[in-house]
This record gives C-alpha cells, sequence and structure tokens, in this order.
C-alpha cells in the first residue's frame, strides 16, 4: 500500500517537474528565434486571392503576395512588382499600362513575366469572385513587351492602381503553373512575396504558418524566421494570447481595446470606414416618405451621432455626417447634421409626415456590434416617430440574400469600407447598384461621376468632393460613426503604423529593439 | 444497448459469473458477441444516412448558401446566380444529397465549396486536437470522478459533504467561465501554461500536455459533479448490499470489500454513465475550442454550418457520427464483461 503511494507521489512529482522545466525552455526558445505572430479575428474565406473577400486576411496575403503596385500608408502608391506604371492612350482611363521588375520570382522559382502576370489577371476575372464587380468590364489584357502589361477597359476606371496594389486581390500575383490547376490555389500561396506558406505546419481558418520564400528578391526585407498567422474568433482569447505573449499582432477591437493598453500593449486606432444607416429606397418606391429630400434630412437630424460614437466605440470613432472615402472626404461636412430632434419633426411636418412612418431596415451583426447600433438609431428615430422594423442577418451570406430580395428599405452596416469614392459610388450608389436597387438617381451626382472617372486623381479630386457634399446636403445616407480600425501591438514589434483605412503591411514589420 | 440482466441463476450463468475477467475476454470473442457487434455496426449503416440526410436538408433550409457566403454581402444577383450554378447549388436539396451520398459511399466525402480543401483533409487536420480534448477529459474525468465518488460513499460524513457541495459548483459552472478563469489564473497571471493554442504531441511531447491541461480542465469539470454522483450513489448500494454485508461479516478486509466487491458492482452504472458522458464531451468541446483557439473539429463544423459549407458539414457528421457508434460498442462489451449475465441482443 505504502510503495504504491510512493510510486503515484513520485509519478506525479515527474510530471510537474517535466512541465515546469518545459516554461522556462519555452521562454528561452521564444526569444532566442524572430517568429512573428499575428492574431485575427476572421480567417480568409479562401487562400486563393481570386476568391477571397477584403477583410483582415489582406495580412496574410501580403506575406505570401507582391502586389503589382503598392499602397503605403500616407495614402501614396507606389510600385511593388511593377517599377513603372501609368494610364496611356487617347481614352481617358481606359488603358493602363505597367512595366515589371526584373529579378523577381515565384515561390516555386517561376520568373514574373509579363505572360505570367496576364495569366494570373485573367485568371482573376475569370473566377469571378467577390470583386470582379469592382474592377468593371475588362476589354483585354495584352502582352506589350517582355515584361511590360497593358489592361483595356470597356468604360473608364480611374482607380486602377489601388485596384493592382495589396489593398485589393486583384494584383496578388500567383505563379502561371499553379493558375493552370485552380485547385491547388485554394490550399497552398504560389505569390512573389517574402515569405511562402508552410502546409505541414498550417491548418486552414486556424492558423497558417509561412517561412521566408528563397527566391525573394529582396533578402535584407525578410525580418522574421517564421511569421505565424492565428485565428482567434474570441476578443477575449485574443487579449490573453497578447498578454501571454503568444500573439504579437492583433486586430483588436474597441471593447477590449482599455485592457489591451492597461497590460501593455501599444493599442494603435484608425477609421477604417463608417457605419452608415444606408437608405436603399431614396426613390420612395417601396417606402413613399423617403423619395423626400426633407424626410432623409430629418432622419439625420434625429440621430445623437455623439452620443452613439461614445457608447460603441469609446471615443475611438467619430460622429460623422459623411460617408468615409479615401479622396471625396471633406471635414467641413463631417458634422453637417447636428443632433436636433425638433428639427427633424419640423421637417417630417413639413413633408406630410407628422405622425411618422415605418422603415424596414436590414442589419448585419458582425465583429463591431452593428446589430446593437441599429438599435440605437431605431431608439432615436423613435422619439422622431419613425419606426424601424429591424431584420438582423447574421451571415454575409444571409445579408446579401436579403438586401436583394427587394423587401427592405434601408441596411445598416459598414458597406465597402475606406475607398475611393469612385468606388463607393460604383458599386454602391449609382442606379441599380447593390445599395440603390430601386434606381433613384441624381444628375447631378451622376455628372460629376462620370465626367471625374476620365481625369486623372488630382484633376478628379474636386469633382469627388463635390459628389461626397452632395450626397450630404442630400441625405442619401445616414451616416453615423466612423468604426475604428485598431491594431494591438506587443513592444516587440516595429513598423506596424496607425494609416487611414486600417491598412498595414506586416512584410514591412521588424523586431524592435 | 444491452438487454436486462436476467436474474435467474442458471448453469452457464453461475459458471461464467466463476471466470475471471482475461477467461471472460476470451469467451467475448465467440460467437455470439461476435455476431452481436456486428449487427450494432451494421446497423450503424441506416443512422448514418438518417442522420446525414436530416442534417443536410436542416442546412440547406436556413437563410443563405455558400455561394452568398463567398461572394460577400455586396455582390449583385446576376454574379450570385452565375456561382450558384457553379457550385450546383442551383440543383433541388435532394439532387445534391444524392450526388453527395453517391461519393461519400465510396470514402469520398468532397471538398470545401469554400476553401477547396478536401473535407478528409480538413476533418483529419483537426481531428488529434478534439480526440486529445475528450481523451484527456475522459481520463480525468474517470480518475477523479470514480476516486471522489469512492471517497464520498466509503468516508461519508464530512468528505461525504465537501463532495457533494464541490458537484454542486460542477453542475453549475458553464465550461466558457471556467475555462476563462483558468486562463485568467494559470496562463496570463502565472504563466503556466499557454491561454490558447494547441501543440500536436508529434512536434512536442510536453508541449502537446501544456496545451491540454487547461482545457481538459474546464471540459471535464462538469462531467467529473456528474460521475461523482453517480459513483456514490452505486457504490452506496453496492456497499449496502446483501453479498457485502456477508462479506463483512466473514473478515474480509474493507479495501477488498470497497475494490473487490462493491466497485466491481458499481462499475456497471459507472461505465454506462461514461458512454453518455463521452457523448456529452463530444458537444462540449465546440465551447472549450472556441475559448482556447484550438484547432477542433468543433470550431469546424460551427464555421461549415454558418457558411453553409454542405460537404464539410456532412463530413463531421459522418465522422461524429460513427465515433458515437463505436462509444456506444465499446460500453455495451464492457458492459457484457463487467456482467457475465447481460447478452447483448
Amino acid at each position: 500500500m505504502r510503495r504504491s503511494r510512493i510510486r503515484w507521489l513520485f509519478a506525479g512529482a515527474l510530471l510537474l517537474a517535466l512541465l515546469g522545466a518545459t516554461v522556462g525552455s519555452a521562454s528561452a526558445r521564444r526569444e532566442a528565434k524572430p517568429v512573428l505572430t499575428i492574431g485575427l479575428s476572421i480567417g480568409p474565406v479562401n487562400l486563393d486571392p481570386a476568391k477571397d473577400v477584403i477583410g483582415q486576411a489582406i495580412l496574410m496575403h501580403e506575406l505570401a503576395f507582391a502586389s503589382i503596385t503598392h499602397l503605403n500608408p500616407d495614402g501614396t502608391i507606389t510600385g511593388d512588382l511593377a517599377t513603372r506604371f501609368r494610364y496611356v492612350g487617347k481614352q481617358a482611363n481606359k488603358q493602363f499600362e505597367f512595366t515589371l521588375r526584373k529579378n523577381a520570382r515565384f515561390s516555386n522559382g517561376e520568373r514574373v513575366t509579363a505572360e505570367a502576370v496576364k495569366t494570373w489577371l485573367q485568371y482573376w476575372l475569370s473566377a469571378r469572385g467577390p470583386f470582379t464587380s469592382f474592377v468593371g468590364p475588362v476589354s483585354s489584357v495584352d502582352v506589350t513587351g517582355p515584361l511590360t502589361v497593358r489592361i483595356t477597359f470597356a468604360s473608364p476606371n480611374p482607380v486602377v492602381p489601388l485596384l493592382l496594389s495589396q489593398a485589393f486581390t486583384w494584383g496578388l500575383v500567383e505563379a502561371p503553373n499553379a493558375v493552370a490547376t485552380p485547385p491547388v490555389l485554394g490550399t497552398h500561396t504560389f505569390g512573389a512575396g517574402p515569405y511562402t506558406l508552410l502546409l505541414s505546419d498550417t491548418v486552414i481558418n486556424d492558423h497558417y504558418t509561412y517561412l521566408p520564400n528563397k527566391f525573394y528578391w529582396d533578402k535584407s526585407a525578410i525580418k522574421w524566421s517564421k511569421v505565424v498567422v492565428r485565428v482567434i474568433r474570441d476578443p477575449s482569447s485574443m487579449l490573453n494570447a497578447l498578454r501571454t505573449g503568444q500573439v504579437d499582432v492583433a486586430i483588436g477591437n474597441a471593447t477590449t481595446a482599455s485592457a489591451a493598453a492597461s497590460a501593455g500593449v501599444r493599442v494603435l486606432n484608425t477609421a477604417n470606414g463608417a457605419a452608415t444607416l444606408f437608405l436603399l429606397d431614396r426613390a420612395g418606391t417601396l417606402t413613399k416618405p423617403l423619395g423626400d429630400v426633407r424626410v432623409r434630412r430629418a432622419l439625420n437630424y434625429a440621430i445623437d451621432r455623439a452620443t452613439i460614437a461614445r457608447a460603441f466605440t469609446g471615443g475611438r470613432g467619430a460622429p460623422t455626417s459623411q460617408v468615409l472615402t479615401t479622396d471625396g472626404w471633406d471635414p467641413r461636412f463631417q458634422n453637417y447634421y447636428s443632433y436636433d430632434p425638433a428639427k427633424a419633426k419640423a421637417l417630417l411636418a413639413d413633408a406630410g409626415y407628422r405622425g411618422g412612418f415605418t422603415l424596414k431596415t436590414l442589419s448585419l451583426a458582425g465583429p463591431f456590434p452593428f446589430d446593437q447600433l441599429t438599435q440605437a438609431i431605431a431608439s432615436d428615430l423613435a422619439k422622431v416617430d419613425v419606426k424601424l422594423d429591424i431584420t438582423t442577418a447574421t451571415t454575409g451570406g444571409q445579408f446579401n440574400q436579403s438586401l436583394t430580395a427587394g423587401k427592405f428599405s434601408a441596411a445598416q452596416f459598414l458597406g465597402i469600407g475606406y475607398v475611393p469614392m469612385w468606388l463607393f459610388y460604383t458599386v454602391n450608389v449609382k442606379p441599380r447598384a447593390i445599395l440603390n436597387p430601386y434606381g433613384a438617381s441624381d444628375a447631378r451626382l451622376n455628372a460629376d461621376w462620370l465626367k471625374a472617372q476620365r481625369l486623372s486623381a488630382s484633376a478628379g479630386a474636386p469633382y469627388w468632393k463635390r459628389l461626397s457634399q452632395r450626397m450630404v446636403t442630400e441625405a442619401w445616407n445616414v451616416p453615423i460613426v466612423t468604426t475604428p480600425g485598431i491594431f494591438f501591438v506587443a513592444k516587440r514589434v516595429g513598423g506596424v503604423v496607425a494609416a487611414q483605412g486600417g491598412l498595414n503591411d506586416p512584410a514591412r514589420w521588424f523586431p524592435a529593439k | 444497448m444491452a438487454s436486462q440482466p436476467e436474474l435467474e441463476e442458471s448453469g452457464e450463468a453461475g459458471s461464467r459469473a466463476g471466470l475471471t475477467l482475461a477467461e471472460r475476454a476470451v469467451a467475448v470473442t465467440r460467437l455470439p458477441l461476435l455476431r452481436a457487434v456486428v449487427r450494432r455496426l451494421l446497423f450503424a449503416v441506416p443512422l448514418l444516412f438518417v442522420v446525414s440526410a436530416l442534417s443536410f436538408v436542416l442546412v440547406s433550409l436556413t437563410p443563405g448558401d455558400a455561394a452568398r457566403e463567398i461572394l460577400g454581402p455586396t455582390a449583385s444577383p446576376a454574379e450570385y446566380a452565375e456561382l450558384r450554378q457553379a457550385l450546383g447549388l442551383d440543383q433541388p436539396v435532394y439532387e445534391q444529397y444524392w450526388l453527395w451520398l453517391q461519393h461519400a459511399v465510396t470514402g469520398d466525402l468532397g471538398t470545401s465549396l469554400l476553401t477547396g480543401e478536401r473535407v478528409t483533409s480538413a476533418i483529419d487536420a483537426r481531428l488529434p486536437t478534439t480526440l486529445s480534448l475528450i481523451v484527456g477529459s475522459l481520463l480525468v474525468v474517470t480518475l477523479v470522478g470514480v476516486g471522489l465518488g469512492i471517497l464520498s460513499a466509503v468516508r461519508g460524513g464530512v468528505a461525504g459533504r465537501l463532495v457533494d457541495t464541490v458537484c454542486l459548483v460542477g453542475f453549475a459552472l458553464p465550461a466558457f467561465w471556467v475555462g476563462a478563469v483558468l486562463i485568467s489564473l494559470f496562463a496570463v497571471k502565472a504563466g503556466w501554461f499557454p491561454a490558447i493554442g494547441y501543440v500536436p504531441l508529434a512536434q512536442s511531447p510536453t508541449g502537446w500536455l501544456r496545451s491540454l491541461v487547461l482545457p481538459v480542465a474546464a471540459l471535464s469539470l462538469h462531467s467529473i459533479a456528474v460521475l461523482v454522483k453517480q459513483t456514490r450513489e452505486a457504490m452506496l448500494d453496492a456497499l449496502g448490499s446483501e453479498h457485502v454485508r456477508i462479506a463483512r461479516a466473514n473478515g474480509i478486509s474493507a479495501r477488498s470489500l470497497v475494490f473487490n466487491h462493491a466497485l466491481k458492482n458499481a462499475s456497471i452504472r459507472v461505465v454506462t454513465i461514461l458512454g453518455l458522458l463521452t457523448v456529452g464531451l463530444l458537444g462540449g468541446t465546440v465551447i472549450v475550442e472556441s475559448v482556447f483557439a484550438l484547432p477542433g473539429v468543433g470550431g469546424l463544423a460551427v464555421d461549415a454550418s454558418i457558411r453553409h459549407d454542405l460537404p464539410v458539414v456532412e463530413g463531421i457528421v459522418v465522422y461524429f457520427t460513427a465515433i458515437v457508434v463505436v462509444v456506444n460498442l465499446v460500453i455495451d462489451v464492457a458492459y457484457t464483461l463487467l456482467n457475465p449475465r447481460v447478452r447483448l441482443t
């Protein structure tokens, strides 16, 4: 009896010793090797950039793929795979040409040539992924030299440099031999970026391990022996991972930002869009009152944006009467609509809706508490006798299905995030766009859009601002609050910046001293 | 499940009762039990069919589909229709299911509609995590649950009341809360264990063990409480039975009374409860995997269900049903070994 007890005690002590020994040795191993671990709360839909949505997974794609152009934190666009790029031809903004660097190779050793890039660009279009409509109709992709590619569009597209950058997926080129067997792109990476996926240490939608790409043209830019991207859906688990050093950089949120800061983690905060009550039915097809600009303005005056901003973003977002776009934003119009329920009621009465009306509204649940935000908006609008009849979609797919069902007059969500006004207008606002299903039209908005899309970025800037201003004054939507893009950054990582739009390039991060 | 134990003494039952466990183990390989096992396994086939069909229909009935998940919230109706057709989602549900079934019976569970990964690869990559959690929890639940149950029954008094209180706490506390507290105390504050993640056994045995301690503890607590109570009741019944009283009167030692007499009889109920708890643990892994960010099958199941990734959902249904069938079979066989008067039908 005594001997068996002693045996059990010895076994227990040995186990504890083994466990204890690994604590110290694990810490030592972490210090010796500069491994970067990134935490995302949402993983990619598909490793193939042609089939993935733009979201947090952009950070992963930037590790494995070099893009044709590169969007910098200050908003400028420079070359990455391309050393030179410009619009060409007589028809404004319809032909775009770029020249590739000579020494780039994909991770399988193939050279990055004009033919290889053409293969990718055409595959991306044929894959009919989520962002094909952003690019618009493409007439042709042509090779005009060994390293030169020309893209011809059916209609003007002034944002091609952005679309070919790491901010979208069209420019994240993969090797032609891999593109020839598309299914392999869903589980492997064949980009020309500084790192490449190690499938043997990857579990799809849990963690992805990247090792340095031995064919990358700038070895000095590779700062980590390994990069691990973890998908951690629960915000508390993400915070705990930061606290224990298991994650170095994480996508944060407003609810855990203060706790993260208390834990000694750097909190970077920018705006990556504006939560907006999109008025789908500006023509008044389903809900007649919305066809009257006085009613739409009344809705804007009825919202207490400052209180909502404090409640939902902890002060990290700002009230806004204007949608957030890269080139349309005018700070003078940020607070165009003050909180004035009395004025809202007067406008409604003036329009003949003193008793109010009901607005069938679609809401999307998500990491930012959009559905609770919709409830807050409903509460404010109820004070001016406008009732929101809310249906909440729990997934993007469900939201899309409901949005296109023709049953809702308004929808509350982030939209397509921080993009140029041309893209915002093309995808969301023009007649029959996804957020204008009933075909409402404004002659001045359409005229400015048609004009500006043929101009260069600098010449078009005043038009994009005018578009944004008119959308505010005509109350095309009810923007509420800018949504914060938050990064939690451990002190041992440098190069992480607070760029507008929440964009960051992990390939340019480095071990901080 | 086993039939009602035969209460009449028969020559055969009486002689089997006198066999050792090893001799009984040899006896079960004889034909009747083997036939019963084969019958159980064959029953799994229609069971798999029913469960897979039901889950296919249920997921198909929820709003949205994989095409909408892939294209996101801002796709046009035309883009959606095109992708839906490419994925075969425009076909009637029964045709989609029939197509899946035709491949599934050959072992081909298809590929994920979203990631393109083979379903078997996706599940196999995560199965070790979930199995490690379940097996680890079962071991802990058995050792601690049975141990405390015996202690409570034998000692009684203060020890018994203390164990009862611990059980109440175990019943009341949800696994996600327990997990959060364990992480806060032993990972964040003490730094003894990782807060998240799983280390494969092949990569590092000690890392694997460390990565499982807290999740197993969180997953096990409720089941321990259940098993303690059941073991205690079963032991009390056994200790109060006539043959134990006679054995005690004949001078058999207390240790022998508890472990050789009472526990043997109590183990029948314990084994049955363990079978039920195992199935419960399977469901409990979903929450624990989320709290500890573990790459398990539970998390894959939730993701696939939300995203309408039908091939993955069906694949997981097949795997889980098979596990449940095997667990029930093991329990049945164990029951027969422990109770020689039982016949499997």
